[in-house]
């Protein structure tokens, strides 16, 4: 009876483990509420924060200008990281958000589609083109990233390495 | 046997503490989440937002009025189930509110009691008509602070379960 009862502990210790091992929080990366984020092509390193009361992710960019290409309208704009470094980008636009404020009235962003690193991992990403002059940090990551792929740690600030150059991706 | 049984049975509350509780005895809790405001007891739908420093509540009816020389706030809450408080408290501190592309805003703030799972805290409440937002509470960094971490991608993960002596403290 006894060895039954330690063979049946054994089995649940071992599947708690397992458990433990692949469960759902040990895929997904824990972040710090502020991070450096590697957003390519472009390979600039911002300062971000992961908001998990914003929908979507912005970024803070200048257009400086539209052109066609092959009947698809492809935006060029400027993106600084706050220490004199500054990229050029020349993206498709995918659409347009239409974003909601407590006491302006409703704005409408540019989309495009970036791939944006934080830690080892990467994810593509739709992202609105905004002006955050005013704001603290160039880029705000918001949920449509971080699900099932972060949890956020409100306590700590840059708590991953995120790598500093694009790694053979583009 | 007894020995091997009584290690194992250690190394199973081992590792329930742990996949329970995170590395630092912290809770992972969801995007949504119930909870419990005191005083008036009234259950509220609550968006964890990681992007603001502070709590913000859906008020109606606000005004200010004085009690002897302190200054208070007498307000409705609703939620969506259309339940309904009026409370009234000490003012605060009046918060300004940034936002990317509007002046400041100015809000009545006070303090409140709010109960999410287990974790019980006194913190500072901005009012705000949050009539166009389905969530009628938002729990800003200041009530996460050594307690939870945010998993954007759950929701409901527990009931508000603080007892009256965790209040107290």
């Amino acid at each position: 009876m006894a060895l039954l009862r330690s063979i049946a502990l054994l089995i649940v210790a071992i599947l708690g483990v397992l458990g433990l091992s692949s469960g759902a929080l040990a895929q997904k990366q824990v972040v710090g509420w502020i991070e450096k984020a590697l957003v390519r092509p472009g390979d600039i390193t911002l300062d971000a924060k992961l908001d998990t009361g914003a929908g979507n992710t912005s970024l803070d960019a200048r257009i400086i200008g539209e052109t066609n290409r092959n009947g698809r309208k492809v935006l060029k704009f400027v993106v600084e990281d706050g220490t004199g470094k500054s990229v050029t980008f020349e993206r498709e636009q995918v659409g347009i958000e239409v974003v909601t404020s407590h006491s302006s009235g409703d704005e409408e962003r540019p989309l495009v589609l970036l791939e944006i690193c934080l830690g080892k991992d990467c994810r593509e990403t739709v992202v609105n083109l905004a002006n955050r002059a005013g704001l603290k940090y160039p880029l705000l990551i918001g949920r449509s990233y971080m699900l099932d792929f972060v949890v956020v740690d409100p306590d700590n600030q840059y708590k991953v390495q995120t790598q500093q150059k694009g790694t053979g991706v583009r | 046997m007894k020995i091997v049984e009584r290690l194992l049975f250690t190394l199973v509350l081992l590792t329930i503490g742990v996949s329970s509780a995170e590395a630092e005895g912290r809770t992972v809790v969801g995007l949504v989440e119930e909870v419990k405001i005191t005083p008036g007891g009234l259950t509220l739908e609550a968006k964890l937002d990681t992007g603001a420093d502070h709590s913000s509540l859906h008020a109606v009816n606000i005004s200010r009025f004085r009690r002897g020389s302190e200054r208070w706030v007498r307000f409705d809450v609703v939620n969506t189930e259309g339940d309904r408080v009026t409370l009234e408290r000490e003012l605060a501190r009046v918060s300004r509110i940034k936002s990317p592309d509007d002046r400041p805003q100015k809000r009545p703030t006070v303090m409140l009691g709010v109960c999410l799972g287990n974790v019980y805290k006194e913190i500072e409440v901005n009012l705000v008509d949050r009539s166009r937002f389905r969530n009628k509470m938002l729990i800003g960094r200041s009530f996460m602070k050594d307690k939870l971490l945010v998993d954007p991608s759950k929701k409901f993960t527990l009931k508000p379960t603080c007892s009256d002596t965790e209040k107290q403290k």
